[in-house]
């Protein structure tokens, strides 16, 4: 599998990366979306990433996963930005993971168990290839929730 | 994609060998062995309601054929054979979709390869639908093929001897090595039974079972009750109890295959 682990850290170093596509979000409304942000990397270049807005509605105990491409090697991160149960913003933690599409399913190497966020609870360094990104409920939901899913991938 | 969807894959090597592998990742992640007499099926089985798609994601890992059959469509899991239109495309994961390459086609279920295309190194999906015609949730399977089979074996038979319980089933794998017609003859059933079902299917890959494509209420006789053409690959003879049986009966099936 084309996927290499960084740091397990949250992001310190990815706020810009989070926090320029969370706007974007905003104002992209529901629905998947897709823009261009052009992000101050560590390496002191400029290197243009795609962002993509996973939503949905995920029932309880169930998954939900989005595919996406990547077409050049580099870090692809998620974060889940709102999660909200009963029309109200929910508190619960649910299961993220990044991983490839097979099967019915994606497979995830990596799981994190988290609630909203703003910086990447997941980040990978991979190669070009297909990935996605799924959410599931481990059993910490009450009621179906409406979720919000950021995708930052190379461009 | 919906959630009722099941999966079961396998990896089939050119000299007969049958793994099982479960939901999630069914093909290696790294390539295989060079170009060669190998080849790699999956099949992506599982209920799809009335009006809905569904899709099943696979790695392929270098230049090589694809291969997709519709091979059964049944009212439940298992059961006889209801041969009902659907539609089938392959694609690329997109979004919560398959993506298709081109327009879907819709098929009637068969055991010979209805999309064939060849396909380069990447993740992509086969995607089942409604085509309007189904008349309630249809279980449905579809084997997803890779590359080619050896094809070096001869044409050969046997014969399926066993006891079918009331209200049970029975069935038996065999392997085609190449593209051909496929006969099964009920030769003989025990005292207190005169019909039986009999069908030919693809087998389910945990081992529970035939998945079946064609099927038919047969009595013992002498001529194939069950024919059809298949691609080189695995299948199964399912016989079961429509209703009729009050006790176990034994039975004996010839199976003729290329």
């Amino acid at each position: 599998m084309p996927m290499n682990l960084i740091r397990g850290r949250r992001g310190r170093r990815s706020v810009a990366a989070v926090l320029v596509p969370l706007g974007l979000v905003a104002l992209a409304g529901s629905g998947c979306t897709e823009a261009s942000v052009a992000i101050p990397s560590p390496l002191g270049n400029n290197r243009l990433v795609a962002v993509e807005t996973f939503v949905g509605t995920l029932p309880l105990g169930a998954t939900r996963f989005y595919s996406f491409a990547v077409p050049q090697t580099g870090v692809t991160s998620i974060v889940l930005l709102s999660l909200r149960e009963n029309g109200a913003a929910s508190s619960a933690t649910v299961q993220l993971g990044l991983g490839v599409p097979r099967g019915t399913d994606c497979t995830t190497p990596q799981t994190v168990t988290v609630g909203v966020g703003i910086a990447a609870q997941i980040a990978i360094t991979v190669e070009p290839a297909i990935y996605c990104a799924r959410i599931a409920d481990v059993g910490n939901l009450t009621a179906s929730a409406e979720f919000a899913i950021n995708i930052n991938r190379p461009r | 994609m919906k959630p009722v969807a099941r999966a079961l894959g396998v990896v089939l090597f050119s000299a007969g060998l049958l793994g099982a592998a479960s939901c999630g990742v069914d093909l290696p992640l790294t390539p295989g062995p060079p170009a060669g007499p190998t080849e790699i099926a999956l099949v992506f089985s599982g209920t799809l309601p009335v009006g809905e798609s569904s899709f099943f994601s696979f790695l392929n890992t270098r230049p090589q054929v694809l291969s997709v059959t519709l091979a059964s469509t049944t009212l439940t899991p298992g059961g006889p054979a209801v041969p009902t239109p659907a539609s089938l495309g392959i694609g690329i994961p997109s979004g919560t979709e398959c993506a298709l390459r081109e327009p879907p086609v819709t098929v009637t279920p068969r055991l010979t390869a209805q999309l064939a295309v060849p396909l380069d190194p990447g993740t992509y999906c086969v995607r089942i639908a409604d085509a309007g015609s189904f008349p309630a949730p249809m279980a449905f399977a579809v084997r997803i093929t890779l590359g080619h089979p050896s094809g070096d074996a001869a044409p050969g038979s046997e014969t399926f001897a066993s006891t079918l319980a009331v209200q049970g089933s029975a069935s038996r794998t065999f392997t085609a090595t190449q593209a051909g017609l496929v006969t099964l003859t009920l030769q003989s059933l025990g005292a207190g039974a005169s019909a039986v079902g009999l069908g030919l299917g693809i087998p389910r890959l945990d081992g529970t079972g035939c998945l079946i494509s064609q099927s038919t209420v047969a009595a013992p006789g002498g001529a194939p009750q069950v024919s059809a053409q298949v691609a080189p690959g695995a299948y199964c003879v399912a016989v079961f109890d429509t209703g009729g049986l009050t006790r176990p009966v034994t039975f004996s099936v010839q199976i003729a295959f290329p």
